[in-house]
């Protein structure tokens, strides 16, 4: 059967261009990997010899090979000295290296947006931090998420006016956002959106970052929010305080125990544990908070107690005589963790 | 005799029929699977899993860990997975009644001591006995319950789990130490995710130290290599190219992340199924369609779980004899969204085809090689046309595997070495010349073992939360104020 032999013929050169193609995408696969390697090597030689020539090369290479771009963007990131690769890169021509990450941040493929959105604070450029704010828009959300780790990185007064307007205009942002604003340079620009009506809509997660990124500076502008705001502000104050861990916020958490809400009650007994407050008044609210109704409430105030070490678990023995039976197991539990089982 | 042609013929063209819809589907997941991969890796660059890590908004996870007779393996699986890169986690080894030294081994290694935990749901299992707490790693938390299955295992870890997210994972598979970065990562993209799935790799042959795959590699034997041609062909082309179509029914059991309170709502794992993952992601595609709920399930082909695949093909036999009844099973029991547009993409597509060319397929593949080769003898077709037809099917299915195989080494490159690459091209071609055949064989097989009611996973009674649940729930109608475990302000 002379067709049923071609057949097979056919099929078997079939197997072996198939075979053939796999084993010439793992080579120039292995070959991709040895230039990255290279790249990165190369721009790390650079770096420790500040060897401007070389790199505004590699920076002018960058520009048609993504290797080479990709290897500037590893080393000005995750690398051991990216401060100092990401200073040399200016070496490589401050204008040359804006109008490419211009050109990248206005392709249509989302990576190579996203690339760009690296570019501009790997070196970084004049203006970089409009380019970003433009990102902060895109449609797609890992160009977005580019653009926020990029002028978080920059930390500019003009990064932080960007970064606090976008969470008024995007919602789905919201909490990367507010992950980048929670640091110091930002608390100036977030102090001063606390208040204002523009960014009402935004208020609550303005209000979570400023704990943390103010510190004790914000203590007082969020007990106000926390005794005054609307629950979700309320709830995200009582975070907050808990995350700029000023002890001196120890009073008010304690009030906020006794809210009508049981998410800020919760969040009131997680910030106590974790700002370390330990004196006698405190601990007793967090013991009475183990009756409270709710789980969660419950359930963070035997942490806080753990947390506030040989005296908290003091507050929790006694509590393993509570007339409330959710009180008892929690406290109970809350003894096993710490290694403290005792009879209730 | 005229009829007896008639029917062969008629069969040998429902098989034809059927090899072109197969193998048409085939290539249109690949190709959506290659699509889906190479968006993926093209973002890798932007992507910072570091910043998900330091995040105060990435949710913490639970993971559910069922274990039953797992005593020589327990103490470095549980180990590498304590050691997963992941800012909040806790670990929760479920010991589902084993007979052999299980539970000693996790007493013994991590210094386990009583928890009086309390349960954040009451999801009915079997008694539990025990509950325990590492000293040395508080994250770790043992359940020991008495034997009811795996899924009724991982429905005794929910209960106890406290965070937003579980990840159920076999106890003899091994995760990438950073897969629950990535795999978190459509949750923070999308709050209506409500599961994920990741890549389930074959670590036959990879060295192994720790609980942790540290050398990637390929076994010198073919059985092994053939499923990993298979896995890459499922999950790499298929699974991607269905989360792309929005109609993804499986999530491995293995590894996925869920959404703690839509599983619960759910009713938790079915304990009467082989097939508890197929079926629970059915379920979620049911619950939240018919609540009108907006709700993503999606699948990301980086973060990686690696298995230990059988090696012999009666173990191989009677695992894939589960997988079909539980595909059956599943079919069966939501059968009411099969070709219903009312379930969107997965009522008009996804089911239908889960069930014609996956669940019965195999049944008229094997009527149809036996209709095919008697019309051959009867002389109805020319020996040139089934030769023809037998090395096109071949030749479709060799492209789909090296497709698969191709995918891999452009995207994610885990097998380093060129020997191993050699393995899974011969894996490859040989998977087209019976092993398939063999497979759609064990799959029909299945579908008798399942009209004899054989359900080998068992149907194991339900007995309730045990005493413990029964004197709560007691006590709290005496309080007159029932436990709020609602709700959770992470």
């Amino acid at each position: 059967m002379p067709l049923a032999l071609v057949l097979i013929l056919l099929s078997a050169a079939v197997f072996v261009a198939l075979s053939a193609l796999v084993v010439a995408t793992k080579r120039q696969r292995d070959r991709d990997e040895t230039r990255l390697a290279e790249a990165r090597r190369g721009i790390r030689e650079a770096v420790a010899t500040v060897d401007g020539p070389r790199i505004a090369r590699m920076v002018e290479c960058a520009r048609s090979d993504r290797l080479i771009l990709d290897a500037i963007l590893i080393e000005s990131e995750i690398a051991e000295d990216a401060q100092a690769a990401r200073a040399c890169l200016r070496l490589g021509g401050p204008g040359r290296v804006a109008g490419f990450a211009r050109t990248l941040a206005s392709s249509r493929r989302p990576s190579r947006r996203a690339r760009g959105a690296l570019l501009a604070a790997a070196v970084p450029i004049d203006g970089a931090e409009d380019l970003l704010a433009g990102l902060l828009a895109d449609r797609d959300r890992d160009v977005c998420l580019a653009a926020i780790r990029s002028l978080a990185r920059i930390g500019s007064p003009a990064a932080a006016a960007h970064l606090v307007g976008a969470l008024s205009t995007s919602p789905a942002l919201r909490d990367p956002l507010t992950d980048a604003l929670a640091s110091p340079w930002a608390y100036p620009a977030l102090s001063g959106a606390l208040h204002d009506p523009r960014h009402a809509s935004a208020r609550p997660w303005l209000i979570e970052a400023s704990g943390p990124a103010g510190r004790d500076r914000a203590t007082t502008p969020l007990a106000d929010f926390l005794a005054t705001g609307s629950t979700e502000e309320r709830i995200r104050a009582a975070r907050s305080l808990g995350r700029g861990g000023d002890r001196g916020a120890a009073p008010l958490l304690v009030a906020a125990l006794e809210d009508p809400e049981w998410p800020v009650r919760a969040q009131a007994a997680t910030a106590l544990g974790a700002i370390g407050a330990d004196d006698p008044d405190t601990l007793g609210a967090l013991a009475r908070a183990l009756e409270d109704s709710g789980w969660w409430v419950r359930a963070n105030a035997a942490t806080a107690l753990i947390e506030a070490g040989p005296e908290g678990r003091r507050w929790l023995s006694v509590s393993l005589g509570s007339r409330d039976r959710f009180a008892r197991e929690r406290a109970r539990e809350a003894l096993d963790i710490a290694g403290m089982a005792g009879a209730g | 005799m005229r009829v007896v042609e008639i029917a062969l013929l008629a069969v040998s063209i429902a098989l034809v029929v059927y090899f072109v819809l197969l193998t048409s589907s085939y290539i249109l997941l690949t190709w959506l699977g290659w699509l889906g991969v190479r968006d993926y890796v093209s973002r890798r660059i932007s992507l910072s899993y570091s910043a998900i890590e330091s995040a105060q908004s990435t949710p913490p996870i639970s993971l559910i860990v069922p274990a039953y007779n797992e005593e020589p393996t327990i103490y470095e699986s549980v180990r590498g997975m304590l050691r997963a890169r992941y800012p909040r986690l806790e670990v929760i080894v479920v010991n589902d009644g084993s007979k052999d030294d299980t539970l000693s081994v996790l007493r013994r290694r991590f210094d386990l001591a009583p928890l009086s935990r309390v349960p954040r749901a009451r999801l009915p299992s079997a008694p539990i006995r025990e509950v325990l707490i590492s000293r040395s790693d508080p994250r770790l938390v043992v359940v020991d319950k008495a034997n009811g299955g795996k899924a009724d295992a991982i429905n005794a870890g929910l209960s106890f789990a406290r965070y937003p997210l579980f990840c159920a994972v076999d106890s003899d598979t091994m995760l990438d130490q950073d897969a629950l970065l990535r795999l978190v990562r459509p949750f923070l993209n999308d709050p209506s995710t409500v599961a994920v799935g990741g890549v389930v790799r074959v670590a036959n042959g990879s060295e192994i130290a720790d609980g942790e795959v540290r050398r990637v590699a390929t076994s010198p034997r073919l059985l092994p290599n053939l499923q990993v041609v298979e896995y890459l062909r499922a999950f790499l082309a298929g699974r991607v190219g269905w989360a792309r179509l929005g109609s993804l029914l499986v999530i491995s059991g293995a590894f996925g992340l869920f959404r703690r309170e839509v599983v619960i709502e759910a009713g938790g794992y079915d304990t009467t199924t082989v097939g508890e993952d197929i079926e629970l992601v059915v379920r979620l595609h049911r619950t939240m369609r018919e609540a009108r709920r907006p709700y993503a399930i999606s699948f990301i082909p980086d973060p990686v779980c690696w298995t230990e695949a059988p090696e012999s093909l009666s173990v191989l036999s009677r695992q894939r004899d589960r997988w079909q009844r539980g595909l059956m099973q599943t079919m069966n029991r939501h059968r009411v969204m099969i070709g219903n547009p009312r379930y969107g993409v997965v009522g008009w597509f996804g089911m239908p085809y889960f069930l014609i060319l996956e669940g019965l397929g195999p049944i008229l593949e094997v009527i149809g090689y036996g209709a095919f080769i008697l019309a051959l003898a009867l002389g109805l077709f020319s020996p040139a046309w089934a030769v023809t037809f037998f090395v096109l099917s071949i030749m479709l299915g060799a492209f789909l595997s090296f497709g698969a195989l191709l995918i891999e080494e452009r995207a994610f490159r885990r097998y380093r070495s060129l020997r191993c690459t050699r393995r899974l091209v011969v894996a490859a071609i040989v998977e087209n010349l019976g092993y398939r055949q063999w497979l759609s064989f064990v799959r029909a097989r299945a579908f008798i073992t399942l009209l004899r009611g054989n359900n080998s996973w068992g149907e194991m009674s339900r007995v309730g939360f045990g005493a413990a649940a029964t004197a709560a729930a007691e006590t709290a109608a005496a309080d007159g104020r029932p436990e709020d475990t609602g709700g959770s302000p992470i």
